[in-house]
């Protein structure tokens, strides 16, 4: 019968997708000798600065753990009067740069942004932090450069997946002390 | 009727003595080089009656300038195909840019970035014979005739110089030249033998390209290791008095007590200027630093600078990834 079969792929697939991401995340956690193996979020043992997960990181109603390393939610874009002003990071906020703001995770922290409708991708740096008060339902805050290039401007109410990059996934060490 | 005869009469004498005043200052030209640089003069003679004016320059030049807003002016220069190109530039000059960052302190990419932006890595160096683009707006272009004058004499002198035959150099409508661009005064005073193979070489000779952009930038004070440019707030009161002042650096200390709201860290004594661009979110706020003001003697725009700096920015982010 078709619906037996489909529901005998359905399962396959979920089984061979687990095995896929199980995969990925000890080659993820090989690359960055994570010893404590923390399933959600994805944060490197090399961090300097460790945040405390906020409370608002695991509101069901917030984001969606695909797997152990991505998450999807919802991302929204900092308005023109963030120009020129002092992340928490320390950090000035550059509209072209490709920055974002995040809850949790330590700054200088790379992360892919997929959108999920536009499927494009880019990578940004962690450098400042989401408002407690007014940015509750927000996963992450893009630059305006990084929103612009995955569509997120016109398809703004979509929801993007994001994941975590080892830290010298963009940079070797030498070049960030350039100009 | 004889009013229009008359008419007729004074307007042919007045074109008459026009054409003999401009007839007259090409000799002037020709007596000044003589008497100066000791030309020759039927040598200077017989070079400029091969001289060709070329009307499309004079179209050119007089065409006001397009003032594409920031938003529209940035995809043409900061895109995937320029910066690509970029990287792939600087890998086959690797070793030269490295040599000139260490000669003169200026990034690898800022180099790359303007030549880039100039005429597409060496692709688009212009087709126009410096001579004809010279002659035509040092005689025929009024408005701007003493300029280009004095680049038509630099540009005989490189030629005695450099050996070159003048009839060949090959530039923009304007008479920039090479691969970087130079203008005949610029090639004499910044232009460089890098390479050291006997000849300044701006057409064909990456070394001696890279050289002379570096060696420009140095001599305009280029500052090792300093900030380009970075994004400022603005009291909204404070910005049209800030505009209009000259465009070039003032101490911080200065702007900020007529509004700057600079929220970055400050290199003590800095200087910076305002800059303002029209971006799809509306008009954002730079501070540009010496280095800003450096690469806008190069050409004398922020969007052109701007340009330079973001275009820069994105080559070495890539340029990093392949090595």
């Amino acid at each position: 019968m078709p619906w037996r079969f489909t529901n005998l792929l359905k399962k396959l697939l979920k089984i061979m997708s687990r095995l896929f991401n199980v995969l990925c995340s000890f080659l993820l956690m090989s690359l960055t000798a994570c010893t404590a193996s923390n399933p959600k979020p994805y944060i490197p043992a090399t961090s300097s600065v460790e945040q405390a997960p906020s409370p608002n990181h695991n509101k069901i109603s917030k984001t969606t753990h695909i797997s152990h390393h991505e998450i999807q939610g919802q991302a929204s874009w900092y308005a023109l009067t963030a120009h020129g002003m002092r992340t928490e990071s320390g950090e000035i906020y550059d509209l072209y740069g490709l920055t974002a703001a995040h809850a949790s995770l330590p700054f200088s922290t790379p992360i892919s942004v997929t959108h999920l409708q536009t499927g494009e991708q880019v990578i940004v740096t962690v450098n400042d932090r989401l408002s407690e008060q007014s940015e509750q339902n927000v996963l992450v805050k893009l630059s305006y450069q990084a929103a612009h290039q995955i569509g997120l401007l016109k398809y703004p109410s979509a929801q993007v997946k994001i994941q975590s990059l080892p830290r010298n996934h963009l940079f070797p060490s030498r070049l960030e002390k350039r100009e | 009727m004889m009013i229009k005869y008359i008419i007729l009469l004074m307007s042919s004498v007045l074109c008459g003595s026009l054409a003999y005043a401009q007839m007259l200052s090409q000799e002037q030209f020709i007596d000044e080089m003589v008497i100066r640089h000791d030309f020759d003069r039927n040598s200077l003679i017989k070079l400029l009656a091969k001289a060709k004016v070329r009307p499309n320059i004079l179209k050119a030049i007089a065409r006001p300038g397009e003032a594409k807003p920031w938003y529209q002016y940035r995809p043409l220069f900061v895109n995937e195909k320029r910066i690509h190109q970029g990287v792939e530039f600087w890998k086959n000059h690797a070793e030269t840019l490295a040599r000139v960052q260490s000669t003169y302190g200026v990034p690898a990419e800022i180099i790359v970035a303007i030549i880039g932006i100039e005429t597409i890595y060496g692709k688009e160096v212009g087709n126009f014979r410096v001579i004809d683009a010279l002659t035509t707006l040092s005689f025929h272009y009024p408005p701007r005739a003493h300029f280009f004058r004095d680049e038509l004499e630099n540009f005989f002198l490189l030629c005695r110089e450099e050996k070159l035959n003048p009839l060949n150099p090959k530039g923009s409508y304007a008479g920039a030249m090479g691969i970087g661009q130079f203008m005949p005064s610029s090639f004499r005073q910044y232009a460089i033998d890098f390479d050291k193979d006997g000849q300044r070489n701006i057409w064909s000779n990456a070394q001696d390209v890279i050289g002379s952009i570096a060696n420009y930038l140095n001599s305009y004070g280029w500052e090792v290791s300093q900030p380009v440019i970075t994004a400022t707030q603005v009291r909204p009161e404070a910005v049209n008095k800030l505009l209009a002042l000259e465009f070039k650096p003032y101490p911080l200390e200065q702007l900020e007590q007529q509004g700057l709201l600079f929220h970055g860290d400050k290199p003590k004594n800095s200087k910076g200027m305002l800059v303002d661009l029209e971006t799809e979110q509306g008009t954002a706020f730079w501070i540009g630093f010496q280095n800003f003001y450096v690469i806008t003697r190069y050409n004398r725009s922020k969007h052109y600078a701007m340009a330079v700096y973001q275009l820069a920015q994105e080559i070495a982010k890539n340029y990093v990834k392949t090595i």
